[in-house]
């Protein structure tokens, strides 16, 4: 009863393996800056402040406690945690809408929290200090979602054509929207277009907590829901005559994809491509059980996420967004994965 | 006691599909559904399973309503397999055919050695395990459709309902799948409820026929007493000539120009 020959022996090795690589990652990142600190001494100073262990640090120079815990934390880990909480989302809006070219976004959902973003820009609004753009998006994304699913919904039943044709005509009312925003916004359109484009950049340790909740929350959900997503892979018909609530898990598993995707965009700004490719790649990987696939993507996600991140932030002479950066590096790499999967399908 | 439907009513929209139909099955019985395009065929199989519910009029099954079951039980009870068998994610064929066991596998359990063993019993027996290892979405039309066959036979259950489940198979395969259900029926005392299209398969395999038109039953019966001339032209509009032949051991039909 093998499954084929898939990448790992199961799914603790490709868990383990994909968690010490996340690890790794963090460690060399928070060492990387413009103060280089040697990954050593990095576990060190997370241990000793994890274990409230104060002997660790002894001998290691006093500013990089504060550099590690205070500045470059915050920001690598809500990376690594929107990294996976985009992935995902993506694997199960992939699954919900039975197509494979779906991502996080597919639904409006990016463009609702653009367009609340831009509003919040717009107005200068402030009553919520730094936290009143996110919040912006947030609602954005969320009334989107709660649009889209109106639209899309007939006679109780939700079906996949219907929810991408409605998420593209309501993206694209508000694209629109923003595109006016910018044109009347005149010395505020920079600030629009910066945070459209995404950045980690003065992350606090708040963000973490707030999308480690959110998207942890959602990774329970959807791992409670994994076999039944499998099963509607088959169809709603077979999947409902296979015992399971379609519709109800099908609203679930949105609403949910959904709000751990509003999350993530209220705080980081739009970045494209991880929820797309990320789960894709680990379909090839881990084969489609999202039983499989989802803890796959989290760790993959995390980080990708990561290390792109890293890479605008120490690596370049100069910071480029975050999210212009995920497309132009992992566009061309899904290209050619997918040139050569569609070359070994043919000759194998 | 098998299924017994009551004056049930259904409609899309303003369009009413399965109108006053009321009808009682009986367990070990090989039914056959046959009428024209859009008479309602596939709507009563979908009413049957509960993807569908009646406007009115009551349907039970083995004497309790169809809404009394939990999804869990009626897919344990009821196998569907449907006339479309796409497959979006590329799960291998055992991966596929094991989704038929999903009832009977607790949440976040394993499969228990019985149901790997009904599952390889079944693809030894459908000839899906010659492609076991590959995956759907690489699969033939005809393949696929052998695939989701045997995953409805994975799901054990006493009815089995198919919806011009072979559609897109060779005569080979089609005389196996049908042969395969049949011996369940005659050895287990299972249900089969089989919208067919091919009247002279119908007429091979089934003891009982459902003439349907226009949502309604236009006759019912054993076989030998409703598959003839009148009731064809009645549903269809054709003219035919239906005799028994020997050599199928069967009622035939034949068609002219």
């Amino acid at each position: 009863m093998k499954s084929g020959n898939r990448f790992g022996s199961s799914v603790g090795t490709q868990t383990l393996l994909l968690t010490i690589l996340l690890c790794a990652v963090i460690v060399i990142s928070t060492g990387m800056g413009y103060i280089r600190i040697p990954p050593f001494e990095v576990v060190r100073i997370i241990v000793s402040k994890a274990c409230g262990y104060e002997k660790l640090v002894e001998g290691i120079d006093h500013i990089f406690p504060y550099v590690v815990v205070d500045v470059r934390l915050p920001r690598i880990l809500t990376a690594a945690i929107v990294g996976g909480g985009l992935s995902i989302a993506g694997a199960i809006f992939q699954g919900i809408l039975l197509n494979p070219l779906a991502d996080p976004y597919t639904l409006g959902i990016s463009a609702g929290a653009a367009f609340g973003a831009s509003i919040a820009l717009l107005l200068n609004i402030g009553f919520l200090g730094i936290y009143s753009v996110p919040f912006f998006a947030f609602i954005g994304a969320v009334a989107t979602l709660f649009f889209v699913l109106y639209l899309s919904s007939f006679n109780g039943q939700i079906s996949s054509n219907n929810l991408i044709l409605s998420g593209i005509i309501v993206a694209a009312i508000l694209s629109a929207g923003i595109s006016f925003i910018k044109y009347v916004a005149d010395e505020h359109v920079s600030i629009i277009i910066f945070w459209l484009m995404g950045s980690f950049g003065s992350k606090t340790w708040v963000d973490v907590f707030l999308t480690l909740f959110f998207v942890s929350l959602g990774f329970f959900v959807f791992v409670f829901f994994a076999r039944d997503l499998n099963v509607m892979s088959l169809g709603d018909r077979s999947a409902a005559s296979l015992g399971v609530e379609t519709n109800r898990v099908r609203v679930i598993l949105l609403v949910t994809a959904s709000l751990v995707t509003a999350v993530c965009v209220s705080v980081s700004g739009i970045i494209g491509f991880v929820g797309l490719i990320v789960p894709h790649l680990m379909r090839f990987l881990v084969g489609p059980d999202n039983r499989k696939l989802l803890p796959a993507s989290a760790l993959a996600g995390a980080s990708l996420l990561l290390c792109a991140d890293t890479i605008t932030r120490a690596v370049l002479p100069t910071e480029i967004p975050i999210g212009v950066l995920t497309a132009l590096i992992g566009g061309p790499f899904f290209c050619y994965i997918f040139r050569q999967r569609q070359i070994g399908r043919t000759i194998g | 006691m098998g299924f017994a439907i009551e004056h049930i009513v259904f409609s899309f929209g303003s369009n009413r599909v399965v109108s006053d139909l009321s009808l009682k099955m009986e367990p070990g019985r090989f039914y056959g559904i046959i009428g024209p395009n859009g008479c309602g065929k596939t709507t009563l199989l979908d009413l049957l399973v509960r993807n569908k519910k009646p406007e009115s009029g009551t349907l039970k099954y083995k004497g309790k309503a169809l809404d009394e079951y939990s999804r869990k039980n009626l897919a344990k009870a009821i196998a569907l397999v449907p006339q479309d068998f796409y497959i979006s994610m590329p799960f291998t064929v055992t991966e596929t055919v094991l989704m038929g066991r999903h009832p009977y596998v607790p949440r976040f359990g394993a499969p228990s050695s019985n149901d790997l063993k009904i599952v390889s019993a079944v693809m030894a027996e459908t000839g899906t395990e010659q492609f076991a290892c590959r995956h759907v979405t690489d699969l033939s039309g005809g393949e696929k459709q052998r695939v989701v066959f045997a995953r409805a036979l994975a799901q054990d259950t006493s009815v089995l309902i198919l919806d011009e489940a072979t559609s897109n198979l060779d005569i080979k395969h089609t005389l196996s799948l049908l042969s395969i259900t049949e011996r369940r029926v005659r050895a287990e005392g299972k249900t089969v409820i089989a919208v067919m299209q091919n009247l002279n398969l119908a007429a091979l395999y089934c003891d009982y026929l459902i003439f349907m038109k226009k949502g309604q039953i236009a006759a019912h019966g054993d076989i030998d007493d409703v598959f003839n001339e009148e009731n064809i032209e009645d549903v269809f509009g054709v003219e035919s000539k239906v005799y028994f032949e020997p050599y199928s051991n069967a009622k035939r039909v034949v068609l002219k120009k």
